[in-house]
């Protein structure tokens, strides 16, 4: 079975943009609720709090989940 | 009792204004859920749920930092409970060797006479992961394709999530640092155009 194009898609993402420093997810996981509170104030965090949302579905999904359930 | 009150309340000692303020935790948390995720979790769901991200809120308050407000922290932890649990029963039936098994054979180049470049390309993938990573990062890095998310992935290894993701980050950096010695970027390997 072939990789299907979505595959190919998140692979070619994954391997493709890769940086030294990445937070990880219990990391980003500690960091969510300040995140969308707006109260990192640390740039550099909040760039890597943003690339590792880019980088990883599961987090994007609990970030945007969170985002909509306390702004609605 | 207003939703900033409730972090002291919870700090307390044992008493009405302790019960009062997880009532309403638990009502706020509930609502939050429902907002999030619609008709993902049923009632039973969101009561599971709640008395779940309430434990964990009762054993994580003293790592509240206060830079959040308080009830986004609370929040934050129902979403990753619910999203546990809904993973966790999405993929129960997913055994990780299993996973792992189609993660390969999704890496295992097409055969046919116009597949010879592409089989070419994604052979060199594949040869990558077998030479390039140790043996747990090729079986995370096959049941990620498999299908399976990082979390539970990470649940069936008997690992975290950060520990899986770093584990992974460090297979991305050595598969890349492997294409780059080749002269390869990930279009090259993997062309937009033959999706």
């Amino acid at each position: 079975m072939p990789l299907s194009p979505e595959q190919r898609r998140e692979l070619r993402h994954w391997l493709g943009t890769i940086h030294d420093q990445e937070l990880d997810c219990d990391q980003f996981s500690e960091l969510l609720a300040e995140f969308v509170d707006g109260a990192i104030e640390d740039e550099t965090v909040r760039k890597l709090m943003q690339i590792h949302a880019d980088m990883c579905p599961e987090c994007q999904e609990a970030h945007a989940i969170l985002v909509k359930a306390i702004d609605s | 009792m207003a939703a900033n009150d409730w972090e002291a309340a919870l700090r307390g000692p044992d008493g009405p204004s302790r019960t009062a303020s997880t009532v309403e935790l638990a009502g706020f948390l509930r609502g939050t859920l429902a907002r999030g995720f619609g008709n993902s979790l049923t009632e039973s769901d969101l009561d599971d749920v709640v008395q779940e991200t309430l434990l964990r809120i009762h054993n994580k308050l003293d790592s509240f930092s206060g830079r959040s407000r308080f009830t986004t922290w609370a929040a934050s932890i129902a979403v990753n409970t619910a999203l546990s649990e809904l993973r966790r029963r999405q993929h129960e039936d997913t055994h990780l060797k299993d996973a792992i098994a189609a993660g390969e054979a999704c890496l295992v180049a097409p055969e046919g006479p116009r597949a010879v470049a592409r089989a070419q390309r994604e052979r060199i993938l594949s040869d990558a992961v077998d030479t390039q990573l140790t043996v747990l990062q090729r079986d995370a890095f096959a049941a990620s394709l498999g299908g399976l998310p990082l979390p539970e992935i990470a649940r069936r290894m008997g690992t975290s999530a950060g520990a899986l993701y770093k584990l992974l980050h460090d297979a991305r950096k050595r598969l890349r640092a492997h294409f780059d010695t080749l002269g390869l970027t990930m279009n090259d390997l993997l062309p937009a155009e033959e999706d």
